[in-house]
């Protein structure tokens, strides 16, 4: 050991600046890395831990009272009873008023207000980010979501007035439909931003301006500006003990709910929506790490085999004086790993420095502590990983490289005769393809193999993330993908005074508009399968296109004994189409035919079943109209079409108005679209990389292939010859990459790409990227990257060349 | 891309094969420069078998190089088969070589991991030759030197002498009209450089103008002039 100490220690000495590189290289190459594959697991579980810390509700349930005014419920003693329901571990109360903010869109206001009634408060305790959470004791208080900050510009400590409408105006529009005045005109009320909290209720997304909530103290001291003196609070975010209990939960709240009118809004599926985006999100920040890594391992291996190769020639003289060969490993070996433990150090430091910036993305909206965050288990199996496999391949080299040397004669660089150099080409082609296809003076051939490896990886992983994200942008461009084919919903009855029984007469009334062009009547209902109550809906499609049928796969119904189902509703049933289905109504069981999985109109589109009106009376459900779809021309305003509807509406004899609301773009659309960067940086990272390999290739190539270019240039080799062979070296490259990496690059983005249609789901499109693009930009791409090399070939110093030996 | 068969000005004229007048070649080193060429003038008629000795250091191969044109002269004037080469741009050099000069290195300058055939084939085509009439001429001039049973193999499996040999067939590959070639023996043992002299007494009798630097004064014996050179000046002809 002792002579293996000191000589590393000679070593440190006087190859500092070798050993310092290296040492740099390794800390870039894990500082990219170990940043990706923490941040890619930070963002993994970002979800999760909100929702564990925050006490996430698993279900927002809205129940209607009867026609007539709303808000008054049809049983006081309603969330009494759905407390002491065993499965529920808590329920807050909530509600959904009317109200404004001044200077600012009322889209900052959340759908519904926290109230005083917050059961034992463990359902939505947001996390605190910055500021305190407000106090539940005082009205003028209110804490707003990061974006809020962002978007409107204002600080904590800043004070908002929000304007409230008078008791008699709400009563006047919760009786008689009259509308609120223009003007709120109940108190304004001055709040002050005392804090910065985020859930998964009050997430924000990429198109919202943020949220401003009010203390619970505001909604008791306001609530009947806020929803009339008639009313009750109205709705409960509800928490259960086992979100495995929440069909059960469904059940029961329609129960206990006087009408069956009940609004059920799952969290919990919008949470694996979420969760679905975070883990692609995640995936792409992994295939970003994997692929830095990929780089780093060529990099790296390279610089460890030059020290290696450095340092022998010195061992093979100690050995002489009597150093074994597992003592001259050792030594080898000793020094990059020092190096290696240092790099490493300072790359996972700068990771614990980079996680301020992670996780990004739509999982830093739902990250409860943002900020450095520490991943001891992957920056310690990092940097354990870099330095052995640092010291490993530092290790191989010494003994591959000393056992070679140990012969006299020196084993033949290359025993076999060059297959390329027979080919019946123009020296410079055969040169050009011997540089890019053979390994030349370096035994190993890192340095021809790893061209052309980049050259495949660059090409393909451009056209594959490419081919990714032209699925991700036609998916975000088009709202129909995600189910969303009509611009409008319109309700009937569900807490708008239209009246159900003239919805028919209503629809075909709003059916003949020009904008229209297609409208569909919907019917729900709740039968069971198998025991498990399932959300049916019934469509009628009134005029044009039938709006609100969209099946990922098969088609929509078309006679009563075909059904499509929701894609959750599928996997539960184990069903696909082809199969039946058995459902039971109040007219008992039927036998269904699966013809389709798709969408179903409805917020949570992706559970119940969808069958035709004939289907849905075969049932024997009640067949009021609740819904309806109505798709508008392409480019024509949904929020300027709703008064012209509702006017065409109202000219129908005994209509009360219509509820017709524009459907924002799903929210899938949002979470996708926050992702439709990484795809992309992916594809830049890929081919920079390959830019790199490419370049550094050819630059080695002519390096290496010095001595043989000169011997050919004393043969009477041209410069412009040389330079062709150079540029063929590039053609070499850029050909193979094009002839491997289109196809299998398409071929990858397309799988991927249908991979994530399948499980979000979204109706899959293949892509299509212009892929003969790639043609001459890769070929100009090399070309360029050779004129450099080229040039140097063509001015090699020939007399000072061929004098070395070789 | 391989250039057609060069009908160039290149002509052999009439005054010798080989005609330098004041050459100077002076290299700028670490220390001080190093004027390797100190006004060297040298003639060798076409047909001539010179040999070119001088100690170590003294400017033997930058010389040659010059008269090969793969180093330029920084005064003085360069005349090979009639032409001036000193003054021309790489790519005229180049043209030059593969029609005039075939060049045997001391240390054979080989083509690693190619078969001794396309050691032969690549210059032959770059002289111009297709690849049917580049292999047959290949093949001959393996014959001639007694490699014919190793054009498959690749120079790092071959002997001293025969690296030697194959590197002498290069040389010839392109007909030059010039061969020169810098210590073709000093890797070789005295039997192997026996052998190569043989084979340039004979290419000799054939006509071939040859100039060879050489330390072996029975290497020399074996040329038809011995050229002396001492601190980057012909002292002797
Ligand atoms: N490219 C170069 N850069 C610097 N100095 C050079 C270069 N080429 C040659 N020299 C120097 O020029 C001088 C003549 O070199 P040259 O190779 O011509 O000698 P030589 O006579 O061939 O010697 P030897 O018999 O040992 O081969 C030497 O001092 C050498 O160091
Ligand atoms: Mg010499």
């Amino acid at each position: 050991m002792p002579p293996i100490l000191r000589w590393t220690r000679l070593e440190l000495r006087r190859r500092r600046r070798g050993l310092l590189v290296l040492a740099l290289l390794v800390a870039l190459s894990c500082g990219a890395v170990l940043t990706a594959a923490a941040g890619a697991r930070r963002g993994d579980s970002a979800l999760d831990r909100l929702l564990g810390r925050t006490g996430a509700a698993h279900a927002i349930v809205n129940p209607f009272g009867p026609p007539g005014p709303p808000g008054s419920l049809p049983d006081a003693r309603y969330w009494e009873r759905v407390r002491a329901l065993p499965i529920v571990e808590d329920v807050a109360l909530v509600v959904d008023g009317n109200l404004a903010v001044d200077g600012l869109p009322s889209t900052v206001l959340p759908p519904w207000l926290p109230t005083a009634d917050a059961g034992r408060g463990e359902v939505e305790r947001p996390v605190v980010l910055a500021g305190r959470a407000a106090d539940p004791a005082r009205s003028d208080e209110a804490v707003v979501t990061a974006e809020f900050l962002r978007s409107s510009g204002r600080e904590l400590g800043d004070v908002v007035t929000l304007r409230t409408y008078s008791p008699a105006s709400v009563d006047a529009q919760a009786t008689t439909g009259d509308p609120l005045p223009e003007q709120p005109d109940g108190p304004a009320v001055p709040v002050t931003i005392v804090g910065v909290v985020r859930s998964f209720a009050v997430a924000d997304d990429l198109a919202s301006p943020g949220l401003l909530i009010p203390s619970p103290a505001f909604a008791e001291r306001y609530r009947s500006e806020l929803v009339g003196t008639a009313a009750t609070w109205r709705a409960g975010l509800v928490r259960l003990h086992d979100p495995a209990d929440l069909e059960t939960l469904r059940r029961e709240v329609i129960r206990l709910s006087a009408t069956g009118d009940v609004e059920f809004t799952d969290q919990l599926a919008r949470a694996q929506r979420t969760s679905g985006v975070l883990d692609f999100e995640s995936a792409c920040l992994l295939a970003l790490g994997l692929a830095a890594a990929a780089a780093a391992a060529v990099l790296v291996g390279q610089a460890v085999q030059r020290t290696v190769a450095a340092t022998l020639p010195d061992l093979r003289v100690l050995g002489a004086a009597g150093m074994t060969r597992g003592q001259a490993v050792a030594a080898a070996t000793a020094a990059p790993t020092v190096a290696a433990l240092g790099g490493a150090l300072l790359g996972a430091a700068g990771a614990a420095v980079a996680s301020a910036g992670l996780p990004f993305g739509a999982a830093g909206r739902y990250e409860p502590a943002p900020g450095v965050d520490v991943d001891v288990a992957v920056l310690g199996g990092g940097v354990l990983v870099a330095i052995a496999l640092v010291a490993a391949t530092a290790a191989a080299a010494a003994r591959l490289r000393h056992a070679g040397t140990a012969r006299v004669v020196p084993a033949p660089a290359a025993a076999r005769p060059s297959a390329v150099a027979r080919v019946r080409l123009p020296v410079p082609a055969v040169l050009g393809a011997r540089f890019a296809l053979e390994p030349g003076g370096d035994p190993a051939g890192t340095g021809a193999r790893a061209s052309l490896a980049g050259a495949v990886v660059g090409v393909l992983g451009v056209l594959a993330a490419a081919t990714f994200a032209a699925g991700v942008t036609d998916a975000v461009e088009h709202p129909e993908r995600f189910g969303t084919d009509f611009a409008l919903i319109g309700f009937f009855g569900l807490g708008t005074p239209a009246d159900p029984r003239t919805a028919p007469a209503m629809l075909a009334a709003m059916g003949t508009d020009p904008a229209v062009t297609g409208v569909t009547a919907m019917v729900s209902g709740t039968a069971t399968a198998g025991g498990v109550p399932l959300a049916v809906y019934g469509a009628q499609p009134v005029s044009g296109s039938a709006p609100g049928l969209v099946a990922t796969s098969g088609r929509p119904p078309a006679a009563a004994d075909e059904v499509l189902l929701g894609p959750v509703t599928a996997r539960e049933l184990d069903a696909a189409p082809g199969r039946v289905v058995e459902l039971a109504g109040p007219a008992g069981p039927a036998r269904l035919r699966v013809v389709g999985i798709g969408f179903l109109p409805q917020v949570d589109n992706l559970t119940g079943a969808l069958v035709t009106a004939g289907g849905f009376a075969a049932l024997g459900l009640e067949q009021t109209v609740r819904y309806s779809a109505v798709a508008l021309a392409p480019g024509d305003d949904p929020a300027a079409a709703v008064p012209r509807l509702q006017a065409i509406g109202a000219t129908v004899p005994g209509a009360e108005p219509i509820g017709l609301f524009p459907i924002g773009p799903p929210p899938q659309v949002q979470e996708l679209a926050t992702v439709q960067v990484l795809p992309r940086v992916l594809g830049v990272f890929l081919g920079v990389l390959a830019v790199g390999a490419v370049g550094h290739g050819l630059a080695t190539a002519v390096r290496r292939r010095g001595h043989d270019l000169a011997v050919l240039r004393a043969l009477g080799m041209s410069p412009r010859q040389t330079r062709t062979a150079v540029h063929t070296h590039a053609a070499v490259l850029a050909v193979a990459g094009l002839a491997v990496g289109v196809p299998l690059g398409i071929a990858l983005g397309r799988t991927a790409w249908r991979t994530v249609a399948e499980t979000t789901p979204i109706v899959h499109v293949p892509p299509a990227v212009p892929w003969a693009l790639a043609v001459p930009a890769v070929l100009a791409a090399t070309a360029l990257l050779a004129a450099l090399p080229a040039r140097r070939a063509a001015r090699l110093p020939l007399a000072e060349l061929l004098r070395r030996e070789g | 891309m391989s250039a057609a068969p060069e009908t160039t000005d290149v002509t052999l004229g009439a005054g010798g094969a080989v005609r330098v007048r004041g050459a100077r070649r002076t290299f700028t080193a670490d220390l001080a420069p190093v004027r390797a060429l100190r006004g060297v003038d040298l003639d060798v008629a076409p047909g001539e078998f010179v040999a070119l000795m001088g100690p170590s250091g003294c400017g033997k191969s930058t010389l040659l190089n010059v008269v090969a044109g793969l180093d330029a002269v920084d005064d003085g004037t360069v005349e090979v088969a009639g032409q001036r080469i000193d003054g021309r741009d790489e790519d005229w050099l180049a043209r030059f070589r593969r029609t005039h000069v075939g060049i045997v290195f001391q240390f054979f300058n080989l083509l690693d991991g190619v078969s001794a055939l396309d050691n032969i084939v690549l210059p032959a085509m770059l002289h111009g030759l297709r690849r049917r009439a580049a292999e047959s001429r290949a093949r001959d001039l393996l014959d001639l030197l007694g490699l014919g049973d190793r054009t498959e193999q690749v120079p790092a499996v071959l002997s001293g002498g025969q690296r030697q040999r194959l590197a002498i067939a290069r040389a010839l590959a392109n007909e030059p009209s010039l061969l020169l070639a810098d210590e073709p023996t000093g890797a070789l043992d005295s039997e192997g450089g026996l052998e190569v002299l043989e084979l340039f007494r004979r290419l000799h009798a054939d006509g071939q103008t040859i100039v060879m630097v050489t330390h072996s004064p029975d290497v020399a014996a074996g040329a038809s002039r011995v050229v002396r050179m001492r601190d980057g000046r012909i002292e002797q002809d």
